[in-house]
């Protein structure tokens, strides 16, 4: 694939083209012990907090790491939106792959939500841009 | 030079693959994850005696420590993860991305030839020269190279 060409992916194909799975929900009273067995669970790095229709935040491997860390058995049984990162920057499933990409380059996102008229269809991360760049040179990436 | 390009000619030893920390596998859970949170850093490297011996990422903290109650007391190399994929500073980008797209991985330690940790590669990173790339494509500008990153071990 030429620049022109991976270009032009990058600019036309949408965010919603990486999308695998439906977003995972914890309610807003779930613990952090409940949200990090749920992530544990479903081996993924992030849960989005709330529901479909009221979303209030993400809470990811960064927020149990950085946020809590060495405080977990102290905390473990508080609420998870005490920890979350409120309010974060969604994207619109029609947003370009390469809008996304420096959204997530440019604010450090390890995991960005994705949403379609204002509710969330999905969390996308940077192993799923790396499928982008397999499916563009299986020959080198593979 | 188009994205294929730059990643088969750029080598991990022409990018800042720094910000990489170290830990002693006999520290504990809590020492490493004070270190982690110190330095902002998504791994540490486990080392002995300088020599790598794994990696400790926040997968395994969530997947050995917090999901399963695991006291941070336990030393780290009980939870890090052994023999890790490893990069070599003269690899090409693209081989790196490859290992960690079968892999599943998001960081791999790069090692010297006598097995000496020099540091980590990772995906957020790589994705960061890919994002300025296109940035460049679009303003004109030539594909950035860096330096390389500083070591940073415990005092």
């Amino acid at each position: 694939m030429t620049e022109a060409q991976t270009s032009a992916g990058l600019a036309n194909e949408p965010l919603s083209s990486l999308l695998r799975r439906r977003p995972v929900f914890v309610p807003r009273d779930a613990s952090v012990a409940q949200a990090v067995d749920t992530m544990c669970r479903l081996n993924i790095g992030s849960v989005l907090v709330g529901t479909e229709q009221n979303c209030s935040g993400i809470f990811s491997e960064r927020d149990l790491l950085f946020g809590i860390g060495e405080t977990y058995d102290a905390v473990r049984d508080r609420p998870v939106d005490e920890f979350m990162t409120r309010n974060p920057r969604m994207l619109d499933a029609d947003t370009s792959l390469l809008k996304a990409l420096h959204e997530m380059a440019s604010g450090g996102f390890r995991h960005l939500p994705v949403h379609r008229g204002g509710r969330p269809v999905g969390v996308v991360s940077l192993r799923d841009f790396l499928g982008i760049v397999n499916k563009w040179y299986p020959d080198l990436i593979g | 030079m188009d994205l294929r390009d730059y990643l088969i000619q750029t080598s991990v030893a022409q990018i800042e693959y720094g910000r990489s920390a170290t830990v002693d596998q006999d520290a504990s859970v809590r020492h490493a994850i004070g270190l982690m949170r110190q330095w902002k850093v998504g791994c540490l490297l486990a080392t002995r005696r300088g020599l790598l011996r794994g990696i400790l990422t926040e997968r395994d903290l969530i997947r050995k420590v917090f999901g399963p109650g695991r006291s941070l007391d336990a030393p780290v190399h009980e939870v890090m993860t052994k023999n890790p994929v490893v990069a070599g500073p003269n690899e090409p980008l693209y081989s790196v991305l490859s290992r960690m797209y079968s892999g599943g991985f998001r960081h791999l330690p790069v090692i010297g030839e006598s097995g000496e940790a020099l540091g980590t590669v990772s995906l957020p990173r790589i994705a960061d020269l890919i994002a300025d790339a296109f940035a460049g494509v679009l303003v004109s500008k030539p594909l950035p190279s860096y330096g390389r990153g500083e070591l940073e071990t415990e005092p």
